[in-house]
This record gives structure tokens, C-alpha cells and sequence, in this order.
């Protein structure tokens, strides 16, 4: 009867819906049980208000999450007790939510080769492939791509982002949408998706080596992207049309039959080695992340560097937040690095024990406020962390049977991903 | 005795005092006799004199029989006491038995005095305000006494002349007293036998330091008074024994049997026995054998832990077959033969003993480009090598059986380069029809890019180089640093330096008739700085200087049957590996010998590189394994090269398919700046290993 005892821990268990609501008085609960137990015990909980009360809330979730102590509860509370050090005679705080069900496969696009890069907006799916396409897909049109651009690029087609969104988020025949494409060509290509076609508007040429990350500034009112190339540099463009002839020195390049050059806004030198990754964090924030085991914070209205900040190994994808408070690092490392690029000191906040080799991709969930990740990596695998849980993912997605090269999170809450197997997996995942 | 006991007499402590009341002194029974033993009346019947002179009698005390009814009768008896002055017997009063009793228990013997009366303290320890004694300390309890100063000074006088004794020599002088007491012998008679003496007594007594004797043989079974019975000698034997000299026999006794220890005789040898030893003490030399106690544990060099030196591959990314069109056709995958990195780390290229040259990205796996050069059944390709100079963007390629050489244009580069290499080649091209004498046939691919001058830049087929038939196939290939040169070995074990500029090739170590002047050639190199080559024969390597057409120097790898050659990027340090499963590094300016031998492979080396800018070094193998080396090389001159293996990759073991046997590990390479590995297995895969 005394091991029972000491086996045993009080747990109090809050929630911030009112609708799933208990009694917060601490409840004795083995030391052993975990996520389910707990989920059950809320559930009976909940049942016996309801029959008392004669149930007039809605019905109960099927599953429940808890932040024990602000910590996802992933294995027993035996291990998170030991591993934060808690006392056995502590009231353990459980905050609980309805979990999140399970992604699901929802949808599959073939494509003719490796997959390099995916990014999704709203409905729309843009790939780039190497067998120098780059394709645009609807994650609620089945196996069908919307468009394809066959010869988009000379080579292979390393990047792509949007620039600019439809204005409905829906993609509609009428509205028109600008993305842009990078490739072992040296050269970004801009292009104005309208009423079901694709249009190149620039070729975007002063890279001296492949171009092997593109990204577009948030909002569409800045009008300029960041490309970063193997040759070390990172270079701003003109997104937009105006002005592209003062850039140029007045001479106009625009013929009838060949498509407009534009040149550099600006250089970022200052990488010794590869650009794997660039990400906007705001307008005026830009930060690139290289072989050089480096990730570099450019001013970009000066064009100069404001911060530097250090990975073990080669820098290969970045993310920032939605709200620029945090940074995601995907290295040449099995660990997901999430940094504060705002703090002075130590800016590295957390490492996640995620993939066995390389992770190629980290993404953050679009939704504002959100905990959740997505990373993906060389050992085929998409994981979907919380913030608040380091040791373990939520979710592991295996479906793929090549190198995940890339992965993305599309507002409606859908996961997409990019592989080495020629396919762009679309798993739907519940965001709430 | 009824008078005696009607008028007891009363102690003196109880008695009240005779001035209280008025009485007379009569009744007071008083001896004078003085201060004198009280045994002299003992044969008297008197025992005294009173105050007057008259004898004072003993009183009558009674026989046995009146004591023992007192003792009966009187309670008073246990406290009736004789008094030895007068011979009166006496009872104690209460207070007389309680001193008698404290006496006894070793008490204060008064019962009066308090010996643990309250303590009043007079004189407390806290300054009051005004002093206990008022007058004022005087002259002299602030001035030394001057007495006292002459006496010390007497005394001085005394110690320093040697009349008084301090307290320490006072105690040497009683140690000395007691050490003499103790024994006489000790300080009158030398011992020479005293194992107790210290080192000055033992360096007296002896000119060498003193040697244990050794030890005699313990007794067996021969000495033995009552042996087994084959330890006895028979006839035969004991006749041999008789005849035989003194130092041939095995005993030199006659064992003998007796029934009892009792009847053993006395031992007629014992003398000379003990003379021969005390011979053999005295004549033989003797020397100390120190035992060296060493742990095992600190004859191993000390070497760093490898996690110290990180950075270092050890992390296997990517696994993937480089033909897998070729797998699904035949079941045996053909091997990979060669892997090399292009100048930029992108990219690199693949041979296949199935004739097929692919370009791969490093970090996707993805094959960029791939061409079937050569047929299976002519022997595939043997070597592919970038060339190291990012200007010059082409591939080498060896065909194991055709003694081809193809160089392949690459697109895998900046544009701008290749385009204008391909310009390059093609002006060079047309003014270089004729060709000059040559040791290999170049035979230009015309494109009809060339026709119309403007070159492509895309993948393409240069020229091929036909080395002499008599030579047979490639073994091995390996580009100059400035990627100008390329040499090849040939099945044959001749050596052949190719220019590219001027499409022509020649021996460098001389023409065919020379040849049987050179042995075979297993591989070379050139150095990266100096224009020095190393060739690798057999068992040993030569050092050739270019310029002046000399050899320098031969080095002596300490194996059997060389494979492969990786000079370091400075051009000071060596690694060679050979078919016997060494690793030799050579240090070129310590010594012709080996700085370091390794055995780490347990099978033979097919392929070693050393990191082209950082600290690695690498090394593959047929047991199927790739060892990753730190090999860290010091600009100081006095400083030895730290060599530590730090990984042992196995990433062709995993996943390998048909499970036949292990998986060779053919080639491997480097990326040029960051620690990252790409081998090649003789089960077509690729293992892409990093940091």
C-alpha cells in the first residue's frame, strides 16, 4: 500500500475551453499513465458532469492533449517528473486541449523527376522539379496539376516561391498571382500565372554559380525577393515591374519575341561558402543560411550584415515565424535548430532529436500563433512537432520513398512535401 | 571489670571541658610516662607514671571469657576501644564514629567544615569603576630586574663554558646513559654482522652494493631418504654412474632408500658441498636484473579522443544505386570503379565497370547526366577523375580494357566557363590538326558546334586518347593540380604524362626502350606545389623531379604490393596504401621510411585521399569498410603529423544487397572544403557520408 502511495502524483486539470471543463481540485494519478490515460480519465470525468448536469454542452472529443507543467506530454509522467526534477508532493498543472487528429494521405501529384522544392498558398501548389518544370497543383484536384511548365528552366529547377498572392486566396481563372523559379541555370525566373497560363516576365541573371534558394518578401507591397546561390552570394530583386528600367540604365529590354533581363537590386556578400537558404523575417529583415555553418541576418534596406549566427554544420533550410519572434534551421545535422534571433547572448533555444541524417526542410505552420512545425529531412520522413515537446514529434509521415527535399504548410491546413521519389504528398492535417 | 563498666570513659572530643564545671582533677586518670614507645611496659604490670610519680597499674582486663560476655552483653562493645596510654577502655561518642567513619571512606574527616562552601567572588573579572587597591603600580614592575639579568648572565656564562647543561642536552646525555645501560656490548664491539646498520656502515664495509646470492635448487626427489622406487638406480645405472666424470653426472650422489629417517648416515659430502658453494659465491660475477614493471596500458601513444576532433564524416546522408536501370537488368549490380568530386563540391562523377560515366549532385543524390562510354564486355571504366582546375571543366575517363582515355566536357560548372573552355578547345583544336610526335594517339571528337563557331557548353565527348596497344588498359588516372596534365598507368606498368593544351602525350620516365630499366608502375601522382611525381611501384615509390628529369629520392612503404597514392595538398606528406593492408604516411622531408604504418584495414586498400583543406584523410577497403583518418600536418618543422583514426564507416554493409559475402568499397573522395565523404562499393551503390 505505501509503494502505491509513492507511485502516485496529484494532478489538477485546467482547460481554456469552457466547453470541456472540470473541476480543477487535484486528483491522485499513477505515476505510470500517460497521454491516454489522462484522456480518459478527463472523459469520465466530463461524462459524470454531463449526467448530472443533463448535458447541454456539445459532445466530448475523442482524444485530449496535455501541457503538463507548459510541456507536452508525449511518454509517462513518471519520465517528464524525472527528467524536469518535479517533487513526487507537487500538484502537477495539466492544461489539456481536444487533440488533434491524426494527418491523413490526402492527395498525390506525380511529377517527371526529383522534386526539389514545393510551397503551398492557399489552394495552390507550386513545384519545382528537375526535370526543368515547374508545375502548379490544386490540393483538392486529385492527381491533376493545373498547369505545367515544361521547359520553365535550362537545368534543373532548385526554387520556387510565390511573390505575389490572388487577391480571393482562391485561385480563380480571372485573378492573377506572380511566382518566381530558380534553378542550376544560374537564373531566376519570374513568371504571372493568369487565366489558366503561365507568362515569364524576367529572367533574372548575376548569379555565377546554381541558384538554390528563392524566397518572395511577406506582403505583397515590398515587391522584391532574395535569391542565395552556390557561389556564396545573396542577391535582391525587383519583384514588381516599375522601375526595372532605371535598374538597367535606361536600356530597355524588352523585344517582342525574348523575355526581359533584369539584374540585381543588390548583393549580400559575405557567405564563404553555398547558400542553402534565405527567409524574410518582415520586410526588411533577411536572413541566409550557408555551407559555412552560418546563418546571417541582412539589414536590407542598408544591404549590410546585422547578426551572425552559428550551426555545427551546414545551413540548409530557414523559417521564421510568421511574427519574426523565432527561427527555424534545418542543418546538414539531424536536429532542427529553433533560434531567437532578437536575444544578444545565446540565441539557440532549442534542439529537436528529430532525423536520423540530414533535415532538408523546416516549415512553420502558417496559422497565427501556432506551436507546430514541420520538418523533413534525408531519411524520408515529415515530422510535425510542437514547440512545447522537444524530445518527440506528434506526428511521423511516412509515405515517401525518396529523400524528402522539401515541405510546406498551406493555410488550409494541409501538409504538403516535396521528394527524391518524383511525388508531392498532400496529408491533411488539422490545424486547430 | 564491673568498674569499668559503670564508669566509662568519655572521649575527649566529648568530653565537656573541665574548667565548665567545677571537679577535681583526682578522678582524671593521667600517664606521664612522655613521649616513649608504650611496648616498653609491656612486662611491667604497671604502664606508666601518673602526676605524682606513682605507678600507674594496668587495669585489669579481663580474660577471654569476661570479652566475649562484653561482647555478649554490651550493645556498646563495637565502639569500646582500649586507649594504649592508660590501658582504659573507651566508648565512642557518635561524632567519634562518624570521624572514624569519614576517615575511612577518605572523606573530609570534620564534619563541620564544608569543603564545597559557596565561592564568593571578591575580586570579579569586569573593570569596576574604581579600583580594589588605590595605589599606583610601582617603579619596578615596569623595569627589568636587574638581578634577574645577572643571574641569566651567569648562567649564559656557564652553558657557553660547558660547566651547565641545557634541558636538550641534558635528554642526549640521558639517551646515552639508558643506551649504555641497555647493553655494553653494543658501543664497546664492532658488529659486522648487523643488518640493522645504516648505509654509511654498509658503503665501509663494502666496495659493491650487496647482491642476494642466488638461490639453491630446492631438493627433489633423488635427496629424498626414502625415494620412489624409480628414482633408485639399478645396476646398470649405477655403473654408468661410477664411470661417469664428475660434471656429467645428472646427481652427484647415489640415491639411496633406508626404512627410517633415523638410520640415514651422515652425509659424507656435506663439507666439500659447502666449500663448493662458498666457491661459486666467491668466484662467480653477479649481476642486479632489474625487473621493469610497466602497464601495458602506457606503451600506446596517447591520442586525442575523436570527439575532440570533429569535424570528421561519420554521419551516412545518402545510399543510393548509381545505375539502378542497370541493377533491375542484371542481378549483379557492377561495381562502382571511381567516384570524384568536381572543384566546387556540387557535383561529382561516377565510373562504373559497366562502361557508364554518371554526374551526380552531391547533396540530392540526383544523377545529373550519365553516358554509356564503354561496353561491359570491353572491361567498363576504370578510373574517372575532375579535373581539379574549375577553368578546365572536364571529366577523364580510363576504360579498363579499350586502354582508352575519354575527356568529357561538363556543363556542371558556371556557364560562363564552360562556354568559354569549349571556345578554348575548339580554337585549339583547329590550329593543333597536325599532330606532333606522341606516345598515345588523340583522336579530337569534331562537333559540328565547332563547324559553325559557336561552341556548346553542354556534356559531350572531347577527345579520346588510345594508348599503345602494347600497353593494355587503364589501371589508374590522376589530374595535375593546374589540370593541364593528366597522367595514366596501363595494365603493363607504363607510365604516361597527357597535355591537354597540346593534345599530346609522353613518357615521362622514358621511351619504350628504356623501359626495362624502370619496374612496373601499380599508380602515381603528382605533387600539388613542386613539379615532382610520385610513382609507386611494386614495394617502393620513386620520387622524380620534372623539371630536371632526376630522380630524388626512393621511399620504402614497408609493403608488398602498392595501391594507391594521395599526396598532401602542401606536398610535404604521403599517404600510401597497398593491397596488404597497409597505410603508410610518409613524412617526404623526415625520411624515406614510413612516419606511421597503420593497419586498420583487414583486407587490401583499394583507394586513400587525403582532405584537400582540412585535417582528413580517408581510406578504403575490400573488408568493406571506409576509415576516416584526422591527419593534422603542423607548419612546424619539429612538430610530427598527428595521425588518429577517428571513424570506421560502414555504410555499404547497411542495406547491401544479396547479402553475398561482404561488400568491397572501391573508391572515395572528399568534398573540396567541408567534411563530407562520397564512396563507391563494388555493389553499384553510393554512400554519401557528413559531418
Amino acid at each position: 500500500m505505501d509503494d502505491a502511495e509513492t507511485e502516485r502524483v496529484q494532478v489538477s486539470f485546467v482547460t481554456k475551453d469552457s466547453k470541456f471543463s472540470v473541476s480543477n481540485y487535484p486528483i491522485y494519478v499513477q505515476l505510470d499513465s500517460g497521454r491516454g490515460d489522462l484522456s480518459d480519465m478527463v472523459k469520465s470525468l466530463l461524462a459524470s458532469d454531463h449526467a448530472s448536469e443533463d448535458a447541454n454542452s456539445g459532445p466530448t472529443p475523442a482524444e485530449f492533449e496535455f501541457l503538463v507543467q507548459d510541456e507536452l506530454l508525449v511518454g509517462s509522467l513518471r519520465q517528464l517528473v524525472e527528467d524536469r526534477g518535479l517533487a513526487m508532493d507537487a500538484v502537477l498543472r495539466a492544461e489539456y486541449f481536444p487533440r488533434r487528429s491524426a494527418p491523413a494521405p490526402y492527395a498525390e501529384l506525380a511529377l517527371g523527376n526529383l522534386v526539389s522544392c514545393v510551397r503551398a498558398r492557399g489552394r495552390h501548389l507550386l513545384v519545382g522539379c528537375y526535370d526543368y518544370s515547374v508545375a502548379i497543383g490544386d490540393i483538392d484536384g486529385g492527381t491533376e496539376l493545373s498547369l505545367k511548365l515544361p521547359d520553365a528552366h535550362e537545368k534543373e529547377v532548385k526554387a520556387v516561391d510565390w511573390l505575389t498572392t490572388t487577391t480571393d486566396g482562391q485561385g480563380d481563372a480571372d485573378s492573377s498571382c506572380e511566382f518566381v523559379s530558380a534553378g542550376h541555370d544560374q537564373d531566376c525566373r519570374i513568371w504571372r500565372w493568369e487565366a489558366g497560363a503561365a507568362r515569364c516576365l524576367a529572367v533574372c541573371k548575376g548569379h555565377a554559380s546554381s541558384v538554390l534558394c528563392a524566397a518572395g518578401s511577406p506582403g505583397p507591397a515590398f515587391g522584391h525577393f532574395a535569391s542565395g546561390s552556390f557561389d556564396g552570394q545573396v542577391k535582391l530583386w525587383r519583384s514588381s515591374d516599375e522601375g526595372t528600367a532605371a535598374e538597367t540604365g535606361g536600356i530597355s529590354h524588352q523585344s517582342k519575341h525574348s523575355v526581359p533581363s533584369r539584374v540585381p537590386l543588390r548583393t549580400l556578400a559575405g557567405h564563404r561558402d553555398a547558400v542553402h537558404a534565405v527567409a524574410y523575417a518582415g520586410a526588411n529583415q533577411l536572413f541566409s543560411g550557408g555551407a559555412d555553418c552560418s546563418t546571417r541576418l541582412w539589414d536590407v534596406e542598408v544591404g549590410a550584415e546585422s547578426a551572425l549566427l552559428r550551426a555545427p554544420s551546414a545551413v540548409l533550410s530557414l523559417h521564421s515565424r510568421p511574427d519574426g519572434r523565432a527561427l527555424l534551421a534545418g542543418c546538414a545535422g539531424p536536429q532542427p535548430r529553433l533560434y531567437d534571433p532578437r536575444s544578444s547572448g545565446d540565441t539557440l533555444i532549442a534542439c529537436f532529436n528529430a532525423h536520423d541524417t540530414w533535415v532538408c526542410g523546416v516549415r512553420w505552420c502558417p496559422q497565427p500563433g501556432s506551436q507546430l512545425f514541420a520538418s523533413c529531412g534525408c531519411d524520408t520522413v515529415v515530422k510535425l512537432w510542437d514547440l512545447r515537446c522537444t524530445k518527440a514529434p506528434l506526428y511521423e509521415l511516412r509515405d515517401h520513398s525518396g529523400i524528402v527535399t522539401s515541405v510546406d504548410w498551406s493555410e488550409t491546413g494541409h501538409v504538403v512535401s516535396g521528394s527524391a521519389d518524383c511525388t508531392v504528398k498532400i496529408f491533411k492535417a488539422d490545424l486547430v | 571489670m564491673s568498674e569499668i563498666k559503670k564508669q566509662p570513659i568519655e572521649s575527649p572530643l566529648t568530653a565537656p571541658d573541665e574548667y565548665d564545671y567545677d571537679s577535681s582533677d583526682d578522678e582524671d586518670i593521667r600517664n606521664t610516662v612522655g613521649n616513649v614507645p608504650m611496648h616498653w611496659y609491656t612486662k611491667y604490670p604497671h604502664i606508666g607514671y601518673d602526676t605524682e610519680g606513682k605507678k600507674l597499674m594496668k587495669p585489669d582486663t579481663g580474660d577471654q571469657l569476661d570479652d566475649f560476655m562484653a561482647k555478649m552483653d554490651d550493645p556498646e562493645y563495637w565502639r569500646t576501644v582500649i586507649d594504649p596510654k592508660t590501658g582504659q577502655r573507651i566508648v565512642l561518642c557518635d561524632e567519634d564514629v562518624q570521624l572514624v567513619k569519614n576517615i575511612v571512606r577518605g572523606r573530609v574527616p570534620d564534619p563541620n567544615v564544608d569543603p564545597y562552601e559557596d565561592h564568593t567572588d571578591w575580586f570579579t573579572s569586569d573593570t569596576m569603576a574604581t579600583p580594589v587597591t588605590a595605589h599606583p603600580p610601582s617603579k619596578s614592575s615596569f623595569v627589568p630586574s636587574k638581578w634577574e639579568r645577572l643571574r641569566v648572565g651567569r648562567m649564559v656564562h656557564a652553558i657557553k663554558m660547558g660547566w651547565m647543561l641545557t634541558g636538550e642536552q641534558r635528554a642526549e646525555a640521558r639517551r646515552q646513559r639508558e643506551a649504555a645501560a641497555r647493553g655494553d656490548n653494543a658501543n664497546r664491539f664492532y658488529d659486522i654482522w648487523d643488518r640493522q646498520a645504516g648505509d654509511e656502515d654498509e658503503a665501509i664495509r663494502r666496495k659493491l652494493p650487496y647482491i642476494r646470492p642466488p638461490k639453491k635448487a630446492p631438493p627433489t626427489h633423488y635427496e629424498s631418504y626414502n625415494p620412489p622406487e624409480e628414482y633408485l638406480f639399478d645396476d646398470e645405472e649405477l655403473e654408468k654412474w661410477r664411470n661417469q666424470e664428475d660434471y656429467e653426472r645428472r646427481v652427484d650422489f647415489v640415491p639411496t632408500k633406508y626404512a627410517a629417517l633415523r638410520r640415514v648416515p651422515a652425509y659424507p659430502g656435506y663439507t666439500s658441498e659447502l666449500y663448493e658453494r662458498c666457491q661459486d659465491l666467491h668466484l662467480a660475477a653477479r649481476v642486479v636484473r632489474h625487473r621493469v614493471s610497466m602497464d601495458p596500458e602506457d606503451l600506446l601513444p596517447k591520442l586525442p579522443a575523436p570527439r575532440d576532433l570533429r569535424p570528421f564524416p561519420h554521419l551516412r546522408v545518402l545510399q543510393y544505386l548509381a545505375w539502378p536501370e542497370e541493377a533491375q537488368d542484371s542481378q549483379q549490380p557492377l561495381p562502382i570503379t571511381a567516384c570524384s568530386v568536381d572543384p566546387s563540391g556540387q557535383w561529382f562523377a561516377a565510373s562504373g565497370a559497366g562502361g557508364r560515366l554518371a554526374v551526380f549532385e552531391l547533396t540530392t543524390g540526383y544523377r545529373a547526366w550519365s553516358a554509356q562510354l564503354e561496353s561491359a564486355s570491353e572491361g567498363g571504366l576504370v578510373s574517372a577523375a575532375w579535373n581539379p582546375c574549375a577553368d578546365r571543366p572536364c571529366i577523364a575517363a580510363g576504360g579498363a580494357g579499350s586502354g582508352r582515355v575519354y575527356l568529357v566536357a561538363t556543363d556542371r560548372c558556371d556557364r560562363l566557363l564552360a562556354s568559354r573552355f569549349a571556345e578554348a578547345w575548339a580554337a585549339t583544336s583547329r590550329e593543333q590538326q597536325q599532330q606532333q610526335q606522341s606516345a598515345a594517339t588523340w583522336t579530337i571528337v569534331s562537333t559540328e558546334a565547332s563547324a559553325n563557331g559557336a561552341a556548346t557548353t553542354k556534356s559531350r565527348t572531347l577527345a579520346t586518347v588510345q594508348l599503345p596497344t602494347a600497353q593494355g588498359g587503364v589501371t589508374q588516372l590522376a589530374w595535375h593540380r593546374q589540370g593541364d596534365y593528366f597522367l595514366t598507368v596501363s595494365d603493363s606498368g607504363s607510365l604516361l604524362v597527357h597535355r591537354l593544351t597540346t593534345r599530346s602525350s609522353q613518357s615521362p620516365l622514358g621511351g619504350a626502350g628504356k623501359k626495362a630499366a624502370t619496374a612496373a608502375v601499380c599508380c602515381a601522382q603528382f605533387d600539388p606545389v613542386k613539379p615532382v611525381l610520385y610513382v609507386a611501384e611494386k614495394a617502393r615509390i620513386q620520387v622524380y623531379d620534372l623539371a630536371k628529369l632526376t630522380k630524388l629520392k626512393t621511399l620504402k612503404p614497408n609493403a608488398r604490393a602498392l595501391s594507391c597514392l594521395s599526396v598532401h595538398p602542401t606536398g610535404c606528406h604521403l599517404l600510401a596504401g597497398s593491397l596488404d593492408s597497409r597505410l603508410a604516411w610518409f613524412d617526404l622531408d623526415l625520411a624515406c621510411t614510413p612516419y606511421k604504418q597503420l593497419r586498420i584495414h583487414s583486407d587490401g586498400v583499394r583507394q586513400c585521399v587525403v582532405h584537400p583543406s582540412l585535417p582528413l584523410s580517408a581510406s578504403v577497403s575490400d573488408d568493406g569498410s571506409c576509415l576516416v583518418l584526422h591527419s593534422r600536418v603542423y607548419a612546424d618543422l619539429l612538430e610530427n603529423p598527428l595521425l588518429v583514426p577517428v571513424k570506421r564507416l560502414r555504410g555499404h554493409q547497411v542495406g547491401s544487397v544479396g547479402g553475398s559475402g561482404i561488400v568491397r568499397v572501391t573508391a572515395c573522395d572528399f568534398h573540396p572544403r567541408l567534411p563530407w565523404l562520397v564512396t563507391g562499393g563494388s555493389d553499384g551503390r553510393i554512400v554519401f557520408y557528413s559531418s
